[in-house]
């Protein structure tokens, strides 16, 4: 595994012949999502780790516009062949606004996770703690953890 | 008497009318006006019952769903079905380039339609229903003038009278050039050719069955819709699935966007604005599909005493309207408009203008949408089930992840099932994908009859059919589905 940590605009991590990104400046959970503060909301999404585990995405499913969402209330479904991988609220807040282009480019997801991708605009219940969510040299390490557990399992498969 | 004759050229045959005691008098148990799925039903069953009926329609049995609405769409409906899956077939093994000879297309649909239409004709008449040919116009509770020809007939009723005048066109809310290639769906049944590009204003069932017809018959289809999914009035998920699945067939489909006019030009040009500013669509033809309203005008309605503010003919849940003995069915009582409750309420009220005493169960009535794919639902969508206070939840089953439909190269799309939690009672079935209109009567009959998701999780479904997606949300509503992975964390990287 190796890893590039130049001052590009992501940092990045490989394992075979793919590279994990995280995006600078970005705050993460350990839950693998990105939030990014946009005029006292957030806008969120998912990780570019967390979009290359799940696979191809082939539908994505947001909640109702308007609605109010507890930190872990079901924010968003994303269907692949494998699995419906549900994504949790990172924060509590209101969902202000939903990526509808992802309707008819679910695509977006893995191929801009932190761009075209991003999920959901919400309105925070309380500023963001910087305290409970990781900044992205933090993710990074989390990251980088999760991959070297990902290469010890697939070395114990005889891989 | 010219009425006589008029009989005399619509009732087919005679000879086999019961035992030639042809009383041709005007007076009846029973009156139907309109002669489509409402009517003709109505007409048949109380004749069942022993009524002796007339039935009235200005044009012909069957109405708009025999003439120009669902039996003529599914007609092109199966020819784009069977191009669609010849081009499909590439991934199957079946190397094929299908041509389209619309001309035929259309004569298929044309003998389709005139079967099932003297079939309905030859159904009257074996029943012994008078069917009268003219306008009809309500003159009191139980009399019904026809108008055919210049002259006027008066029939009389002596159990009760039955409306079934059904629905037309609704004028669009913007300017519309009048142009041969600026049509509604009556008119785009009997385009000359397929455009090169065809724009559909409105999304809703008839624009999205359009829209995929002719896009399988090698039209570039552009579709606008006002709200912010297709197919408004159905559960958000479905409508944008099968927006998806048209982005995918290259129908362009933009939500959330406003016509402004429709101009003649060469091309036509409907000018529309949307949630990224203005745009344009050029079109060889215009598809507008932005409406159906009742054609109640010219019933005698509001003479005779029968309310019908809102442009639709109000009944109580007897179907009876404000005149006593006065029934009302179908499209022209506004609610969903759908030949099957037509039908369904036109056996209730002639049952209830003879004594009975019977009621439609709306929640249980499914809608079913023959694009492609297809998409069908019954019962309450989850926000519809929250808004009348039910405590419910909604899981769903995708396509991708049944053996039958992967097999037949159609994994896209889903089963959902609305239930009380913990497996209880469904309360709403919603599909899209392959053969969603006939996996919905098993939905239906699940709602109508309140039967639990566990009942229909513990009823075997063979293997492996495409219902086993429903058979899977129904598992997934005890937390127990085995086919498909829920999961909150992403799984392993599998190999490579």
């Amino acid at each position: 595994m190796g890893e590039a940590t130049d001052e590009s605009e992501y940092l990045e991590a490989y394992l075979d012949k793919f590279v994990f990104r995280v995006r600078r400046g970005y705050l993460y959970t350990a839950e693998d999502h990105w939030l990014a503060p946009v005029d006292g909301r957030v806008r969120v999404g998912v990780t570019d780790f967390l979009q290359r585990l799940s696979g191809d995405v082939a539908f994505v499913k947001l909640a109702r516009t308007g609605c109010g969402l507890e930190k872990g209330d079901d924010l968003a479904e994303v269907e692949t062949i494998k699995t419906t991988l549900v994504v949790a609220a990172p924060v509590a807040g209101t969902l202000v606004e939903a990526n509808e282009a992802l309707t008819d480019q679910p695509e977006l997801l893995n191929e801009d996770p932190y761009g075209e991708g991003w999920l959901a605009l919400l309105e925070p219940v309380e500023k963001l703690s910087t305290q409970e969510l990781l900044d992205a040299e933090a993710y990074f390490s989390l990251m980088k953890g999760k991959l070297a557990e990902e290469e010890r399992k697939r070395q114990a498969q005889g891989g | 008497m010219a009425q006589q004759s008029t009989i005399q050229e619509n009732v087919l045959g005679g000879g086999n009318r019961d035992g030639g005691n042809m009383d041709h008098g005007s007076t009846f148990d029973v009156l139907v006006v309109g002669g489509g799925p409402g009517g003709y039903v109505a007409a048949i069953r109380a004749a069942q019952l022993g009524a002796r009926v007339a039935l009235v329609e200005k044009e012909r049995v069957g109405g708009t769903c025999l003439n120009v609405g669902c039996i003529p769409t599914k007609a092109l409906a199966a020819t784009a079905e069977v191009l669609t899956g010849a081009r499909r077939g590439e991934a199957l093994g079946v190397l094929a380039s299908p041509t389209l000879d619309f001309g035929r297309a259309l004569q298929h649909k044309d003998a389709v339609v005139a079967e099932l239409v003297g079939g309905v004709e030859h159904l009257l008449q074996a029943h012994g229903v008078v069917v009268w040919r003219g306008r009809g116009r309500l003159v009191g509770a139980r009399a019904v003038a026809v108008e055919s020809g210049g002259q006027t007939s008066e029939l009389l009723a002596r159990r009760g009278v039955i409306l079934a005048p059904g629905s037309a066109p609704a004028v669009p809310p913007f300017p519309v050039a009048d142009h041969p290639g600026v049509v509604d769906s009556t008119a785009a049944l009997r385009l000359p050719t397929v455009p090169r590009r065809l724009a559909v204003i409105g999304g809703g069932v008839i624009g999205v069955e359009f829209a995929s017809i002719f896009a399988a018959f090698g039209a570039a289809v552009t579709l606008v819709e006002y709200l912010p999914t297709l197919l408004p009035g159905f559960d958000p998920d479905l409508g944008r699935r099968l927006q998806l699945a048209f982005r995918r067939r290259d129908i362009a489909a933009h939500p959330r966007s406003c016509v402004e006019s429709v101009a003649v030009g060469n091309p036509l040009r409907v000018a529309a604005s949307g949630p990224r500013g203005r745009f344009t669509v050029e079109a060889d033809a215009v598809l507008l599909a932005t409406g159906r309203r009742p054609a109640i005008a010219d019933l005698g309605l509001e003479a005779a005493g029968v309310r019908a503010d809102g442009g639709a003919i109000q009944v109580d849940d007897r179907l009876e309207t404000s005149l006593p003995g006065v029934y009302a069915v179908g499209d022209a009582i506004g609610g969903p408009m759908l030949a099957h409750r037509a039908m369904a309420q036109g056996r209730i009220a002639a049952e209830n203008a003879l004594g009975a005493d019977r009621r439609l169960d709306e929640d249980a009535v499914p809608a079913c949408v023959f694009s492609t794919p297809e998409v069908a639902t019954v019962g309450l969508s989850l926000a519809e089930a929250e808004r009348r206070g039910l405590v419910a939840e909604e899981v769903s089953f995708p396509f991708s992840s049944n053996g039958r439909a992967l097999a037949a190269g159609e994994g896209i799309g889903e089963v959902k099932v609305v239930c009380v939690p913990g497996g209880g009672r469904v309360l709403g079935v919603h599909v899209v994908g392959p053969h969603a209109s006939d996996l919905i009567a098993e939905g239906a009959l699940a709602v109508r009859l309140g039967l639990s998701a566990r009942e229909i999780a513990e009823t075997v479904h063979a293997h492996p059919t495409f219902g086993e997606a429903l058979l899977e949300a129904a598992l997934g509503c005890q937390g127990a589905m085995i086919h498909h992975l829920h999961a909150k964390a992403p799984p392993s990287m599998g190999r490579g």
